[in-house]
């Protein structure tokens, strides 16, 4: 007979896994002056509680009437989209905000279904620029530093 | 009354007199649009309100908050969609009347109830807060603690489809919470040697992540990058107007579902949705013309609407008094009292008594800015936003989110916590979990950890102290009572399926 792996199972394994790597981190945490577990109780509740809970939960999928099979992720879109802002976040570090976002504009909007080659270039030049009055000029914020190198700042000369 | 002199201040003040309207104009708009909370747009614009003065950030945030529960039912109506949770009671009899040609009208009525449901909200609110406040005044460590544990429970057991989930949504967002320096003992906790968890994690970024990035990745589940075309019937003159015989027979629903919206808000956790299905359940069994109900009735959709915005004002209550949020938006203007160095509790009273009054009277006049822009304007409003094609609004929704979450601290280690949570968020809303318990909880979970550790040191035997103090233990058994009920109705309902 075919196993289905149901849906409902995921959440369950994830709740005890939470559960007990906040139950093993909380055991670590530093006691106080007096030797008291104050700081410990909280977490250690929380981290219990969880495992408590993920087991009913284990249970109550095992006990289900119904069998949920259902596809756990039926499209990789929002997959792509958390690459991309880590991608973004990543370049945003190392080459600024301006050409990092310049970069992920098109990705972003080209990930949503927009294919125009206008619109995209349109919106590696607009998107930027309007961020940067807005927030950069308009609200004085001051914006990340690169580590390796911002050409944004190059052309301003500072 | 310090309510007439707040008013006096609102309305001699041009700059909170804008703000208070640049609100109702965001709040209805983001409202209105499909998958965008007002949970959402308040987290992307709660950075931006750093930079203005306390009084004009809360405000604004405040009537955001309002309007936004009123825009919920444009997009409920027109495309089948609710912009809010709440807005799907409306939704049941709203988008019926839209496919007879009478969107217009159900618009009205719609703009109407809320309206009305707001203002009895805030009067309850306003003349109920100072008794709450006094009282709050007398409550010791063990009373707030259990209030605190009440809440928790509540929150875990009311919100959501699952009692399970709802639950785990709350401890996991106790033990997020918990990540940083521990205020009493100073030793760090869950950092995983992150020098930059030690301050804990930030408030604003989670949030974005949560409602903003969470969402975006759920409609990149489901979307297309198309816009929402619907053909409706048009509608003709008659259908346009609204006379005075077609809602005199929605002023009893009305009042009488502004009254169980003002009492569910006063309710931590509960908020909008639970008080605008109850309130249509109430009217269905309550109306004449209860078969009418489903159909299109006007009744079905005054009822919802006035509870659904009659929660607004009171759940400011124990937001104010004890710093227990009654709702996700209200957890989010903790953020804003206390970046503004305001503490909120039943000092606040002593201490703000001028900011606070005037805050309700900023809220008093948003509700007359988004009566009137509702009333003649959202049937505009649903016309152009049903123009905007997902594929244009959700990227620039995200980068915005990217840069709100800098905005905080100019850090990138917030972004990175923003992207974390969106994650969380997204996975949330795929497993039936609750974001809203998970921030209502991490909110606070801060605040009940200090009160039970404080109750044990006042304590000389132990944790009986929660037991022989009438109203601690009065707290704890409407907490264990309220999860036995929940359970008892989980059952009721599997054995009658």
């Amino acid at each position: 007979m075919k196993y289905v792996l149901q849906k409902d199972y995921i959440p369950a394994a994830a709740l005890v896994a939470m559960g007990a790597a906040g139950v093993w981190t909380s055991l670590h945490i530093e006691l106080d002056s007096l030797e008291g577990w104050g700081a410990r109780v909280f977490p250690i509740f929380a981290s219990v509680a969880l495992c408590a809970l993920g087991v009913l939960e284990f249970l109550k999928t095992s006990f289900a009437f119904e069998v949920n099979d259902e596809k756990v992720f039926p499209s990789l879109r929002p997959w792509f989209i958390i690459g991309l802002t880590l991608a973004y976040i990543w370049m945003v570090a190392r080459f600024g905000y301006h050409l990092s976002t310049a970069l992920i504009s098109p990705a972003i909007f080209a990930t949503f279904g927009i294919r125009s080659p206008i619109f995209l270039f349109a919106s590696a030049v607009l998107v930027p620029f309007f961020f940067h009055v807005l927030f950069f000029e308009l609200l004085g914020i001051f914006p990340p530093i690169a580590k390796w190198f911002d050409p944004f700042v190059m052309v301003r000369g500072y | 009354m310090e309510i007439i002199q707040g008013l006096t201040t609102v309305l001699t003040s041009p700059m909170l007199m804008g703000w208070i309207l640049a609100g109702a104009i965001t709040g209805m708009v983001v409202g209105a649009i499909p998958g965008l909370t007002t949970a959402a747009a308040i987290a992307m614009v709660l950075p931006l309100t750093f930079f203005m003065e306390p009084l004009a950030a809360l405000s604004f945030l405040y009537v955001i908050g309002k309007s936004g529960r009123y825009g919920g039912s444009i997009a409920a109506i027109l495309f089948n969609t609710p912009g809010t949770a709440a807005a799907a009671a409306t939704q049941i009899d709203g988008h019926q009347l839209a496919l007879q040609g009478k969107a217009s009208k159900a618009m009205k009525v719609a703009t109407i109830s809320s309206v009305i449901g707001d203002f009895i909200g805030d009067i309850i609110l306003i003349l109920a807060i100072g008794f709450i406040a006094s009282i709050a005044l007398r409550l010791g460590p063990p009373e707030l603690f259990s209030i605190y544990f009440a809440a928790f429970i509540l929150i875990g057991t009311v919100v959501g489809k699952s009692i399970i989930r709802g639950l785990a949504s709350a401890f996991v967002g106790i033990l997020v919470s918990m990540v940083g320096i521990d205020p009493i003992s100073a030793k760090e906790r869950l950092t995983f040697g992150l020098m930059e968890l030690t301050g804990g994690v930030s408030l604003v970024p989670l949030m974005i992540g949560l409602f903003v990035l969470g969402e975006v990745l759920s409609q990149a589940e489901q979307c297309t990058s198309g816009s929402k075309n619907q053909d409706m019937p048009p509608n003709t003159r008659d259908n346009h107007l609204l006379t005075w015989s077609e809602y005199r027979s929605c002023v009893p629903h009305v009042l009488r579902s502004s009254l169980i919206g003002a009492v569910i808000g006063m309710l931590p956790g509960l908020g909008s949705s639970i008080a605008a299905f109850i309130a249509y359940g109430v009217g269905k069994q309550r109306a004449k013309n209860s078969d009418q109900w489903g159909k299109g009735a006007l009744e079905g959709v005054a009822a919802p609407e006035a509870a659904n915005n009659a929660v607004s004002g009171p759940s400011m209550a124990p937001l104010l008094t004890l710093g227990i949020p009654g709702s996700t938006i209200g957890a989010m203007l903790i953020g804003v009292f206390l970046i503004h160095g305001i503490t909120i509790g039943p000092t606040l009273f002593i201490t703000s008594s001028e900011l606070v009054y005037t805050l309700f009277a900023c809220g008093l006049v948003g509700i007359v800015f988004y009566g009137l822009l509702g009333y003649f304007g959202a049937a505009k409003v649903g016309q152009l936003i049903q123009k905007i094609p997902a594929g244009l609004m959700y990227p620039l929704i995200l980068l915005t989110a990217f840069i709100a979450a800098y905005l905080f601290r100019g850090s990138l280690f917030d972004v990175v916590v923003m992207i974390v949570f969106g994650v969380v968020g997204w996975l949330m809303r795929k497993f039936d979990f609750s974001p809203a318990a998970f921030v209502i909880s991490f909110v606070l979970a801060g605040g009940a950890e200090e009160t039970f550790r404080q109750s044990l040191r006042l304590s000389e035997h132990g944790m009986l102290i929660f037991f022989t103090r009438p109203l601690a233990l009065a707290f704890l058994v409407i907490g264990l009572f309220g999860l036995a009920y929940r359970i008892r109705g989980f059952f009721r309902d599997r054995s009658a399926s």
